[in-house]
């Protein structure tokens, strides 16, 4: 197929092709999944995190992160890759408060992000992000929340709701279900919980640990970690309401899983 | 022609040096603060001085950079906005390690020290004299930091005119085992004070504590006066006032 | 290894989405000699098999202090282990100029995740080959961590790296819900046993722990990294043999466990002078 035109970042295949970024973006599809949605009254990113060891430590390997007051930036794909990608959001988000003296826009800092990202696709030298990030956060000009994608080629994309990861492809379609915009982060929360919970399958994958961030009109717009009790209650009604669909559709969540 | 053969002039505002700050221009005056059983507690006033004008009459000066750390400064205010912008990208810094292991007063005022140093050493200081409250394992943190580096901890200090004015009152009064409330008396004595005696000064000020729970900075209030006391008249001096 | 066409370059993915680059890396940290580590409660514990080189060498070194709070265990190249020390020694000498307090050993790794990662992206470097188990003490907490070549960087409860550690690692997971106890007693020698008993199902057949081949590591909240080898672990390891991990019936199946897996970890390597 790709008779040595995938080796590189910077050759074409005869098909018009780059290799190189769809095996890059094959490490994201067997990485756990991390879905993000716009709500009513802000925005969510909650993440599959898959556990390798019982004896790891649960808040070990965040996948969620802050990156500035009112930013949220969460990965799917290889680990270390997708924590690069936080630290130059980091690094983006510090510059632009540094230089103009306010906080940077969530659209701004996505499509900053994407250049990055797209400069990695570009040179012999380095190899692709093995991962796909989503951006989310108040937007302080527009006085409203705003979700991104930011995709390992550079791809910039405003989403009211998404996912990457293993499940993305199922999880998307139970997103688009659910309308959303017209709940509450603190509805949407277990829904998506449910969400992550079905594409999970137990038989084939590690444990999990739900991981999950929000900037709401609650939060006055700062993106911060979901409190530990909303979260676990939100985690334990997602699980519920998942297995209940499991036992009446015999096995849709296995199949489900299976689809990615 | 005559001025070409004039000596060059040899100045520091000559084109060939390179000028820093050698002097304040938007200053504030004193800070006092005061460890009392169980917190610190620190005043100012809410002044920014023009020079000799009083131009800006709703500054803070005392500010809150935790919940168990607090600053305030004397000097350039300018100069006390970027230090507290590089304390801001730290807070930032901290919260999304989210680890919880935030600064605390000690080594916020570390931290202050090295900064303050490095710019000196730079002949481009900061020009302030800081003082920093807080706690650091439970136990309350007073340090100080001026524009050339020094830096030293204490249990009360004051800055700007107050190291004249206000130090030997505390040296007086202050006791490790004060409460709040005495606490609180000591340093609006030395406000009082220092709005009769310091030009630089008005009686609006603000009052800030941290203790082990927490930090609040007051809004701004002001001193009851009393302008009849015997020392503000020379009788021998055609003008009015004791200076 | 089997050899392929995507393995030799780090910034070439697989059509599968993997390094190889990265993956033999890892597997520099399997060819190393043991180490294990625990954290539990106030106290971290690390214990490490040390190697010979040759008869007239002395054990190489395995155990790195750090700073006053922090001390690292290494398992892979010893060279790359002591280039990632120098740079950890100048992040923690840093803060502590800058803070005058010692750097939160959670914000270390993250640095050194992010350094590491850097190695798997760009054509002009490779990967480190080495694994660390890291136990230090900070104003949240005792932490041990584990490095990996890809630039993961994990917090543990216990965990163990190197040649034939599944078995302490089977040996750890065993005995773990006990440790809390022994650290909120200050029992820190019964810990350190642990640690060792772990480790002595890590040695090659014929080998027995002894003061030359083992060294152990120990940081507690307040009162710093501490390294326990040579004489000053001679009476532990005299006391090795009749320590009984609680409860015995435990210990008697986690020692059953632990023989399978050092069985099924059988292949092995020769003396690698550069291996630690």
């Amino acid at each position: 197929m790709a008779a040595g035109y995938d080796y590189a970042t910077n050759v074409i295949s005869s098909e018009g092709k780059v290799y190189q970024l769809e095996y890059a973006a094959k490490a994201v599809e067997s990485s756990g999944t991390t879905v993000g949605v716009q709500c009513k009254d802000g925005v969510i990113l909650a993440s599959e995190k898959l556990m390798m060891s019982k004896m790891l430590v649960d808040s070990t390997c965040k996948v969620v992160h802050k990156v500035d007051d009112q930013i949220g930036v969460a990965y799917s794909g290889i680990g270390p890759d997708g924590k690069s990608i936080v630290g130059l959001a980091q690094n983006i988000a510090h510059k632009y408060k540094q230089n103009y003296g306010e906080r940077i826009a969530p659209g701004v800092l996505a499509q900053q992000l994407g250049d990055i990202l797209y400069a990695y696709t570009s040179y012999a030298a380095y190899r692709p992000f093995g991962a796909h990030a989503l951006v989310c956060g108040y937007d302080e000009d527009h006085k409203e929340s705003q979700l991104y994608l930011c995709e390992l080629d550079g791809t910039v994309t405003r989403y009211w709701g998404t996912a990457v990861g293993k499940g993305a492809r199922s999880a998307r379609t139970e997103i688009q279900k659910l309308k959303l915009t017209e709940k509450t982060c603190a509805e949407a929360l277990p829904l998506l919980a449910k969400i992550l919970h079905t594409v999970h399958d137990p038989s084939k994958d590690k444990p999990f640990v739900l991981e999950a961030g929000w900037a709401t009109d609650a939060t006055k717009g700062t993106f911060s970690r979901v409190p530990k009790d909303v979260l676990a209650a939100a985690d334990a009604e997602g699980k519920a309401a998942s297995e209940a669909d499991g036992a009446a559709h015999g096995g849709a969540a296995a199949a489900a899983a299976g689809d990615a | 022609m005559a001025a070409a053969a004039m000596a060059p002039k040899l100045s520091a505002s000559s084109s060939t040096a390179k000028e820093l700050t050698t002097h304040p221009i938007v200053t504030g005056s004193s800070v006092l603060a005061v460890k009392f059983a169980g917190g610190v507690m620190m005043a100012s006033d809410t002044l920014a001085s023009y020079g000799s004008m009083a131009r800006f009459p709703d500054v803070q000066r005392l500010r809150q950079v935790s919940d168990g750390v607090i600053i305030g400064a004397s000097g350039e205010m300018s100069d006390f906005d970027f230090a507290m912008r590089l304390l801001d990208e730290l807070r930032v810094e901290s919260e999304c390690a989210e680890d919880g292991a935030e600064l605390d007063a000690g080594e916020v005022h570390h931290y202050l020290t090295r900064v303050m140093y490095n710019r000196r050493n730079k002949f481009n200081p900061l020009w302030n004299q800081l003082v920093v409250a807080g706690t650091k394992d439970g136990k309350p943190v007073l340090g100080v930091v001026d524009q050339i580096g020094t830096a030293f901890e204490a249990d009360f200090t004051a800055t700007g005119f107050g190291k004249h004015m206000a130090v030997p009152q505390m040296r007086e009064h202050w006791r490790a085992d004060m409460t709040e409330g005495e606490a609180r008396e000591l340093l609006e004595g030395c406000m009082r004070v220092l709005f009769y005696r310091d030009c630089r000064t008005i009686n609006r000020m603000q009052i800030a504590k941290v203790t082990a729970t927490g930090s609040v900075v007051s809004p701004a209030y002001s001193l009851d006066t009393e302008w009849s006391l015997k020392s503000f008249k020379k009788e021998a001096s055609p003008e009015d006032g004791s200076w | 290894m089997n050899r392929n066409d995507y393995d030799t370059d780090v910034t070439v993915f697989s059509p599968q989405g993997r390094i190889f680059q990265v993956e033999y890396a890892m597997e520099a940290v399997n060819q190393g000699s043991a180490c294990v580590g625990l954290a539990a409660g106030e106290y971290v514990v690390l214990a490490a098999l040390k190697r010979l080189p040759s008869k007239l060498a002395t054990h190489q070194r395995k155990l790195l202090p750090i700073d006053e709070h922090l001390g690292v265990c290494i398992s892979g190249l010893t060279a790359d282990a002591r280039s990632l020390c120098k740079y950890l020694r100048g992040e923690c000498l840093n803060h502590k100029y800058v803070f005058g307090s010692e750097l939160p050993v959670g914000r270390l790794m993250s640095g050194l995740a992010d350094k590491m990662q850097e190695c798997t992206q760009s054509y002009v470097r490779r990967p480190y080959g080495v694994g660390m188990l890291v136990a230090g003490a900070d104003k949240t907490g005792a932490h041990l961590f584990q490095t990996c070549p890809s630039g993961n960087v994990y917090e543990y409860k216990a965990h163990a790296i190197g040649a034939r550690a599944q078995s302490a690692r089977t040996y750890l997971e065993k005995h773990y819900d006990g440790f809390a106890a022994l650290a909120a007693a200050g029992d820190k020698e019964a810990l350190l046993l642990h640690a060792l008993r772990a480790l002595a199902s890590c040695t090659e057949a014929e080998e027995e722990l002894s003061v030359d081949n083992a060294s152990l590591g120990v940081v507690q909240v307040g009162s710093g990294f501490e390294v326990v080898d040579g004489t000053s672990m001679a009476p532990l390891i005299a006391r090795l043999a009749d320590f009984n991990p609680d409860p015995p019936a435990a210990a008697a199946a986690a020692a059953g466990t632990a023989a399978d897996a050092a069985a099924a970890d059988a292949a092995d390597e020769d003396d690698d002078m550069a291996m630690a």
